[in-house]
């Protein structure tokens, strides 16, 4: 987001470089407390027996490169580049005894993840190749150089530095901050004392990196041989006219970011913006010096200055301090009389934190060690009711309401407490520090921006949560939909198998059009056939094999009444044949098949009225005038139906023939019996079903004789195939006694039943029984029809 | 007189028809499409999903408040949640239904999880990865603790754990940050 709306303009730079300077709103005085420290040099804190190195940085953690029992070397990178987190290095040379989580330097005291070293005193460090000057490489190599090197912004935020040098925007103004406003702190104080030279070089770096038009040294006015110093150095610098030395008055926050922008340019940089939005960039006078350590003596981060001090200790002073001493370890060197420390504050009274665990380690942003006495800061007074004397107003350095803010934050009103930008609070302490009342008001500002963030987060997750509820709902809700879809097709695909392999048509529907058809059949009356026969055998006139069959029945009813006149003769077969043979050439003359349907129709009726006549009102003459029927309805529906009808009753034939056949095939008289019983003990359905499958013997028998040339070799090769047959029936006797027989099997199936359907006949004449008779007359004529069809 | 009759109901009639047309219009140009109570409702839920209101999910029960259920039945979301559903709807908070607890987070035992994949079907948020016969586990960051997978779980594998508190989101302590200190000296 490039707003050029923001950047300082060129007649601003002037004014800025013409040393004028401006005032932060509010702001304190408090107790300097900065010369018990500030009076001894720097000296190295030595080395500590463990060193524990955070690693993980607000719960990221970045790879690590060493494991447990490797020995390291100090400067050795522990850990590889992880986003914008920068690399941890050993900070002395021993062995790593542990990575595990330990007491991290936070004012939660929660672990982290931590490499410790058992360090082994020698203090080895890896080998610095000096590198090429920096004035030849490209600022891009710099940086990540600096990143390399584990430079964050040593001031006590600990932001990581090449983040502020990678820029969007040309920059205007580089700030280095040399205001160090905490009281007791002198870490920045000492180190530019000391090393003014080295802090100049550092900025001829960042110089070379950002290109600013400008670049601005401030020191608050309390640090005189610090200003000294550096105004020795910088007369001695080659870039000494681009860089200017500011004396501002000593103030509290003046070494904050935006307080420190507003004195120097007296812009306020806008709300919810960076300072680099503005173009400018600040470093710490200890960022600058690290940096200069890094690029031009290649040595990266691995100690910091740390001012110890507080009445507790014996020995207050700046020390160079290895990144993962133990603060123990800095406790017990310089002498912390532990009875009389009363806390332990990381960082400066006002924005610093106490801890509990002294075992913590030095990080990289901990700028001063505070031990007082319970004397030199007594414990708080107890909050009172805040009276709205507004002091905290008029101190704030970021122009906000404090008392709202604190009215808001007690009452966890989040709207309100963005409303008034608690966002903007710097944390100063300022507010509190004047407060009469003794209102800690910070503490209310750090919980309330927690809850706001935890808040926020909640709702992005919830948020999150929505989506993904949402998403799942579609997704579940297409799942359905296709299994639908799938399954439908599936049952499709299978009906359409189902339709090939059964030619066509559903084997279900069939099964249950045809019991329909029968139960219409056995419910009709016997009286009103001769009108529906013939209204029947005209709907499917159209189709040839109902008309044959119709016309074989016709034929077959025929040739009963005549049969039931001679009663009986020993040599039957020949004869019916003959006269079959007869009576279809005399209906084959008949060629229009409607005649012949009527004809047959007539025929029927007939042929029935005399088999009443003729025959004793007996159950088996019922049976096959229900049979008839039936036959029929049946035809009359689908041929293929009643194709399958007679298939099965084909089957039930051939095994009331194999029952027969049992006996011996001559002896007549004891088979005699048998119709006989057989139709007084079986049911009428039963005595329907027989009878159903008498009439499709006949029917075959009727075609076979139709074919008056063919017919003698016929009964011939018949004779000899039942004989083989019988045999193999026998074998399939229990095959077969399943109905339900495919049509591809059909042919082969007539072949059978005609020898049980001969015998059949042959043992039915020798009774005299005039309906049967008939009945195996039909049988007959069915069969030449069929027999005709066949050929 | 008779004129002045006339002239005021063909004065009225046009008016009439004039402002028909208008609500007719306006009817037709600015329709809301859905309910807005509803999201503004939505918005106000925690988003759990859990059911425990009794609805299969927030969007439910927000459509359920806003055909007049009670506010209370939203025991992840708290008392804070059910003021702020009070106020939206205009009417008086009640007592929670139910117990505010702390946001608790699925965790699988790993080595219990025989790979049933029915915790998966059960997650409102789809936050639990695994396939069948592997072992399964809970993506944290997506879990919003509603603790539907934790009955379904053939081996009782499921723990809900509290949310490891870290750095990040820690809280600050009220007593350990010093403001004061002795000037007075």
């Amino acid at each position: 987001m490039t707003d050029n709306f923001n950047l300082l303009t060129d007649d601003q730079l002037d004014s800025i470089s013409s040393g004028k300077l401006w005032n932060f709103h509010g702001g304190i005085h408090p107790q300097q407390n900065k010369l018990q420290s500030n009076q001894e040099t720097i000296s190295d804190a030595g080395i500590p027996a463990t060193l524990i190195i955070p690693v993980e940085v607000k719960g990221l953690v970045p790879e690590i490169l060493v494991n447990v029992g490797d020995s390291v070397l100090k400067g050795q990178p522990l850990t590889k580049v992880y986003g914008s987190l920068v690399v941890q290095h050993a900070s002395s040379s021993g062995s790593v005894i542990a990575i595990e989580k330990r007491c991290d330097l936070h004012p939660s005291g929660l672990s982290v993840l931590s490499v410790v070293i058992q360090t082994d005193g020698l203090d080895r460090a890896v080998e610095y190749v000096k590198p090429a000057d920096y004035q030849t490489q490209s600022p891009a190599l710099l940086v990540e150089k600096i990143q390399q090197s584990g430079i964050v912004g040593l001031g006590g935020a600990g932001f990581p530095s090449h983040l502020k040098l990678i820029q969007p925007n040309s920059v205007k103004l580089l700030l280095i901050n040399g205001a160090e406003c905490e009281p007791y702190i002198t870490a920045d104080d000492r180190l530019m004392q000391e090393q003014a030279f080295e802090i100049l070089e550092g900025i001829n770096i960042l110089e070379h990196i950002l290109q600013p038009q400008l670049t601005v040294i401030a020191i608050e006015d309390n640090k005189p041989e610090a200003i000294a110093s550096l105004q020795e150095a910088l007369s001695h610098n080659i870039h000494k006219d681009k860089i200017s030395l500011r004396i501002i008055p000593t103030i509290y926050p003046s070494g904050s970011e935006k307080q420190l922008i507003e004195i120097i340019t007296g812009q306020q940089t806008p709300y919810g913006k960076h300072p680099n939005e503005l173009g400018i960039v600040m470093q710490n006078t200890g960022t600058v010096f690290a940096i200069k350590q890094a690029i031009i003596n290649a040595k990266p981060l691995t100690s910091r200055i740390v001012t110890l001090t507080g009445d507790s200790l014996q020995q207050s002073g700046n020390v160079s301090v290895r990144i993962g001493t133990p603060i123990q370890y800095l406790l017990d060197r310089y002498w912390v009389d532990s009875m009389a420390v009363h806390e332990l504050i990381i960082g400066g009274p006002m924005m610093g934190f106490t801890i509990e665990n002294t075992m913590a380690p030095v990080t990289k942003t901990c700028n001063c060690i505070l031990a007082p006495t319970i004397q030199e800061m007594p414990p708080s007074l107890p909050e009172m009711p805040c009276i709205r004397c507004s002091e905290c107003a008029e101190v704030c350095p970021a122009n906000l309401l404090p008392q709202q803010l604190l009215w808001y934050s007690k009452s966890a009103d989040h709207d309100k407490l963005e409303d008034y930008k608690l966002s903007a609070c710097i944390e100063c302490g300022a507010c509190a520090y004047v407060c009469p009342s003794h209102i800690p008001l910070v503490e209310y500002y750090r919980v309330a921006k927690a809850d706001i963030s935890i808040a926020k987060e909640e709702a992005k997750k919830a948020e999150i949560a929505r989506i993904r509820h949402e998403q799942r709902a579609i997704r579940l809700e297409q799942a359905k939909l296709d299994r639908q879809a799938k399954h439908k097709a599936a049952a499709e695909k299978r009906k359409a198998q189902l339709k090939d392999k059964n030619g066509g048509d559903d084997l279900i529907a069939a099964a249950l059009s045809r019991a329909k058809a029968k139960k219409a059949a056995t419910e009709e009356p016997q009286t009103s056939q001769a009108e529906t026969q013939p209204a029947e055998s005209k709907a499917p006139a159209s189709k040839n094999s109902a008309v044959a069959a119709a016309i074989a029945r016709a034929k077959a009813k025929k040739l009963a009444q005549q049969n039931s006149v001679p009663t009986a003769s020993t040599d039957v077969t020949d004869h019916e044949e003959t006269e079959n043979a007869s009576e279809t050439e005399s209906t084959s003359t008949n060629i229009d098949p409607k005649k012949a349907a009527v004809a047959a129709a007539i025929a029927r009726a007939k042929a029935k009225k005399q088999a009443k006549q003729n025959s004793a009102p007996t159950n088996s003459t019922e049976a096959t005038e229900n049979a008839s029927d039936t036959e029929s309805t049946s035809t009359s529906v689908d041929p293929k139906k009643a194709a399958i009808a007679a298939a099965i009753a084909r089957a039930k034939a051939k095994k009331l023939a194999q029952q027969k056949d049992t006996q011996p095939d001559d002896s007549n008289l004891p088979i005699e019996k048998e119709p006989d019983t057989e139709a007084q003990v079986i049911d009428p359905k039963k005595v329907a079903v027989v009878a159903a499958i008498a009439r499709a013997k006949a029917k075959k028998q009727a075609k076979q004789t139709s074919s008056a040339e063919v017919e003698p070799d016929n009964t011939e090769m018949i004779a000899l195939r039942k004989e083989r047959k019988e045999q193999a029936r026998i074998r399939k006797q229990e095959k077969d006694k399943d109905a339900s027989l495919s049509d591809s099997e059909k042919p082969k199936v007539i072949e059978q039943s005609d020898k049980p359907s001969l015998s059949a006949t042959e043992i039915r004449k020798a009774k005299i029984a005039a309906a049967v008779a008939k009945a195996k007359a039909k049988k007959e004529n069915a069969n030449k029809v069929e027999h005709k069809e066949q050929q | 007189m008779i004129t002045n009759i006339i002239i005021a109901v063909i004065t009225l009639a046009v008016l009439a028809a004039i402002f028909g047309a208008l609500l007719g219009y306006s009817s037709i140009r600015f329709k809301v499409k859905s309910d807005p109570v509803v999201e503004e409702l939505d918005a106000i839920l925690p988003q759990t999903q859990c059911g425990q209101c009794g609805y299969p999910g927030c969007k439910p029960y927000a459509q359920a408040i806003a055909n007049g259920d009670d506010i209370n039945k939203c025991p992840p979301g708290g008392d804070a949640v059910m003021r702020q559903l009070a106020e939206r709807m205009g009417i008086e908070p009640k007592q929670l239904e139910g117990e505010e607890k702390p946001k608790l987070i699925a965790f699988i035992r790993e080595d219990e999880c025989i790979g049933c994949t029915k915790c998966i079907q059960a997650c409102p948020v789809d936050a639990i990865m695994g396939a069948t016969r592997q072992m399964h586990t809970v993506i944290t960051d997506e879990c919003t603790g509603c603790e539907l997978c934790v009955a379904p779980c053939p081996t009782d594998c499921i723990d809900m754990l509290p949310i490891e508190i870290t750095t990040k989101n820690w809280q600050w302590n009220q007593q350990r940050i010093p403001t004061q200190i002795n000037t007075e000296l």
